[in-house]
């Protein structure tokens, strides 16, 4: 199954302002505790790691678990403080990755 | 009948020795199973009262997809990482959020809740202080009701 994510990302910012990343990837997280309708356990499969590198400083590394909602949606904020190039990664426990890029403009406050 | 006597004995045994509570006295009904993840994270640490909010809806309808932020108490050092454990839940732990500056230690997402619970977040700090808050949320229909949860 290709992944695939709503991403919302700041593309200009001043030095010093604070800014936010929204994301949204489909993705089951199917937890492995559910059962089908013949009583078989539908295997487990979720995505167990997201991180963001922001001008090539690893600024989130996240554990997903099973706890987390089908279709994960992620919110975050950093300090926009030089410009640089923004890289949003998602792994799964079946080897599947999504990487979504962009670039953040920062000019002095 | 010695059974019952060597019972009592194990007993009286057990409570002078090995179980000694830690965890500080507004977390200390938080059940074995929160105990059991916190120390598979933490190992013998536990976390104080504060230092880290947790904003959640007291009452949902669907534990499926519940809106949950976590963040560093304002007037604290950022820390290392956000933890949120779902005691209630098939397992526990639930997500740790591992944060490094310019990133500010805040994060919004949307969890399962398998029934009507305590969520805790606990917040960790470089030099290995933990602070925890509790919130209950109630809720009326818990994630995958419509399906058999397996034991576990």
């Amino acid at each position: 199954m290709t992944l695939s994510a709503r991403v919302r990302l700041p593309q200009q910012a001043r030095a010093g302002e604070v800014v936010e990343i929204r994301t949204l990837v489909s993705h089951p997280m199917e937890t492995g505790f559910r059962v089908d309708s013949f009583g078989r356990r539908i295997p487990r499969r979720i995505l167990t790691r997201f991180s963001c590198r922001y001008a090539d400083r690893l600024i989130i590394d996240m554990d997903l678990r099973p706890s987390i909602s089908a279709n994960p949606y992620l919110a975050f904020r950093f300090i926009a403080d030089r410009s640089g190039e923004i890289e949003l990664r998602w792994q799964g426990d079946q080897g599947e990755e999504l990487i979504e890029r962009g670039h953040l403009e920062v000019t002095p406050a | 009948m010695t059974a019952p006597l060597r019972r009592r004995s194990l007993l009286k045994g057990l409570a002078g020795s090995a179980f000694v509570l830690v965890v500080p006295r507004a977390l200390a009904d938080l059940d074995t199973r929160l105990e059991a993840a916190l120390s598979e994270r933490f190992g013998e640490r536990r976390p104080q009262q504060g230092g880290v909010e947790l904003e959640l809806s007291r009452l949902v309808e669907n534990g499926n997809s519940v809106a949950v932020t976590v963040r560093a108490a304002s007037g604290e050092p950022a820390p290392a990482a956000l933890h949120l454990f779902m005691p209630r839940n098939p397992e526990p732990w639930g997500t740790s959020f591992q944060v490094a500056p310019p990133a500010l230690a805040e994060f919004s997402t949307r969890i399962r809740l398998a029934g009507t619970q305590d969520v805790l977040a606990v917040a960790e700090w470089a030099d290995g202080r933990l602070g925890a808050m509790a919130a209950s949320v109630m809720v009326t229909l818990g994630a995958c009701a419509d399906d058999l949860y397996l034991e576990f």
